[in-house]
């Protein structure tokens, strides 16, 4: 079995216009390593986020996530591969109408696990994410900071072993940013592989790793940034 | 997601908008109605129908030397007959007062050539009786050596059951398109209603739901509003019902000869609360199948 978590090779995406969203994408993340994807608006970061949530199909080359090839994962299997990984969305994707417990809980609910074990892992992820307290609120009574914290909970209640986040800090302020990210850091120190997109570089550099850059669908450069 | 938190997430919709389930229930409702009403008009003029359907009735003309030892066994002969529910003589004699009283005189030797008038026998034969079989009995009866000529009121008979036949067939047509034009209006009713649901399919879609779990609440839904929609439909029809008998009853019953007139059968009750359910199950598996169109 290979030792890298995920493995993209000539990945592409070509739509129906002949227009590349990504063209002969390849890189590899090992387990458990924290990594950005970076590049301006229109780069293709997200659609190759998209990709290794099986959002999108590769019109080209092959993707393989924990030795699961992504480009022939039947459409009926796509939820039992979601359940594997997790997702921080920019916009939150929280469910106004359920409270925090009911939105971080839906994925235990979809697993059909006893209420007993849901409460019991809901209330731990809500304290790691410090949100223990607001249990009982609704997502449009919380900041967006707060929000997001909820949606990085959803994200890791399942226990993914590969953690995705696009732009999850585009819409907070500095300081609550830089709250959000030291939270990846720590899911990524229980051992969850993390990647993230972002175009922040004050960030990046605040919290630097491996920096995977795109440009116009094609990556350009693939190194560690300095301490 | 289990049935029983389907049902409980699905009662929590209801409790967040109740206003738009309130909306879906009414118009399901009103939908129903349309059907229902068709159905009660339908079965209630077929009722009508075949009460007002006309008696088929024969006259056999009998031969001058006829005596009425040859007549009463005439009688009996044909009442022997199949189809032949009564038979009644009518002497020269009758015809001619039958006739002078529907002119509004007295006087058998006032009418003149009423010396012609042979006597008869009326004949009444079973209600519904196609047209080959009244042919098949003309001939039989007119083979009697006692019998001149037979004559029976069939034509316009058939004519009567063609136009009755057609009016069936544009009833069950109208009714068929009628329950398509309902089914849709309520499925784009509940597709646009569920449309607002979308992103909440999404996101559940996101965080790795499956069939089951994405559907069973719209599932639930549809059978609580399709119920409780097609309830109010049939108490609606009952109270309608209620109202036009009694209106009917005070008014028009010495014209229509029903008294009371029938609500819906048990099984167009069912029909009703099958069809309801289905409209309100068909706008939230559409939107579901669309939605799972659009996705990889």
């Amino acid at each position: 079995m290979s030792a890298s978590l995920v493995r993209l090779n000539r990945v592409g995406l070509r739509y129906a216009t002949d227009r590349y969203a990504l063209q002969s994408v390849s890189f590899e993340l090992q387990r458990g390593e924290f990594a950005y994807i970076t590049g301006n608006n229109g780069a293709g970061k997200t659609t190759l986020l998209k990709m290794l949530f099986a959002m999108e199909r590769a019109s080209e080359g092959a993707i393989l996530v924990n030795n699961r090839d992504l480009s022939s994962l039947h459409k009926s299997k796509v939820f039992q591969y979601r359940r594997e990984v997790g997702f921080v969305f920019q916009d939150f994707k929280l469910l106004p109408d359920l409270t925090v417990y009911d939105n971080v809980s839906l994925p235990l609910e979809i697993r059909k696990m006893s209420p007993s074990e849901v409460d019991y892992r809901v209330r731990g992820v809500l304290s790691l994410v410090g949100l223990a307290d607001r249990a009982r609120d609704y997502p449009l009574t919380l900041s967006g900071g707060e929000q997001q914290r909820v949606a990085i909970a959803r994200s890791i209640i399942g226990k993914p072993f590969l953690l995705l986040a696009d732009e999850p800090t585009g819409n907070l302020d500095s300081e609550t940013a830089r709250e959000i990210m030291q939270l990846f850091l720590e899911i990524n120190e229980m051992g969850t592989t993390v990647l993230i997109a972002t175009h922040d570089k004050a960030l990046m550099e605040e919290f630097p790793s491996r920096v995977i850059s795109l440009n116009k669908g094609r990556v350009v450069s693939d190194h560690r940034m300095d301490v | 997601m289990s049935k029983y938190k389907g049902f409980r997430y699905s009662f929590s919709d209801f409790r967040r908008q109740p206003w738009l389930h309130f909306l879906s229930m009414m118009t399901i409702s009103v939908a129903l109605i349309i059907i229902g009403g068709f159905f009660l008009c339908y079965r209630n003029f077929e009722k009508l129908a075949e009460k007002t359907s006309p008696q088929i009735s024969g006259t056999a003309y009998l031969k001058e030397e006829t005596t009425q030892e040859q007549v009463n066994a005439l009688m009996e002969r044909i009442l022997s007959l199949e189809n032949v529910q009564r038979v009644s003589f009518k002497s020269k004699t009758n015809v001619v007062e039958e006739l002078q009283s529907f002119l509004g005189s007295t006087g058998g030797a006032n009418l003149p050539g009423s010396e012609l008038f042979p006597d008869v026998l009326e004949l009444e034969v079973k209600k519904d009786l196609p047209s080959e079989k009244i042919q098949i009995l003309k001939g039989i009866v007119s083979r009697f050596p006692e019998v001149a000529e037979v004559d029976f009121s069939d034509d316009w008979l058939a004519q009567y059951k063609k136009i009755s036949q057609v009016l069936k067939v544009v009833g069950l047509i109208m009714m068929g398109l009628m329950i398509m034009g309902c089914s849709f209006l309520i499925a784009n009713f509940m597709g646009m209603r569920h449309q607002s649901r979308r992103t909440e399919i999404e996101i559940v879609n996101l965080i790795g739901a499956d069939r089951n779990f994405i559907i069973t609440p719209y599932i639930w839904e549809g059978i609580i509003e399709g119920f409780f929609g097609a309830s109010l439909a049939v108490v609606a029809l009952l109270t309608a019902k209620t109202f036009f008998s009694s209106f009917i009853s005070a008014h028009w019953s010495a014209y229509l000869g029903i008294p009371n007139w029938s609500f819906l059968s048990i099984a167009q009750i069912l029909v009703i609360y099958i069809i309801g359910i289905t409209m309100a199950l068909m706008g939230g598996i559409t939107v579901f199948l669309r939605f799972q169109e659009d996705t990889v």
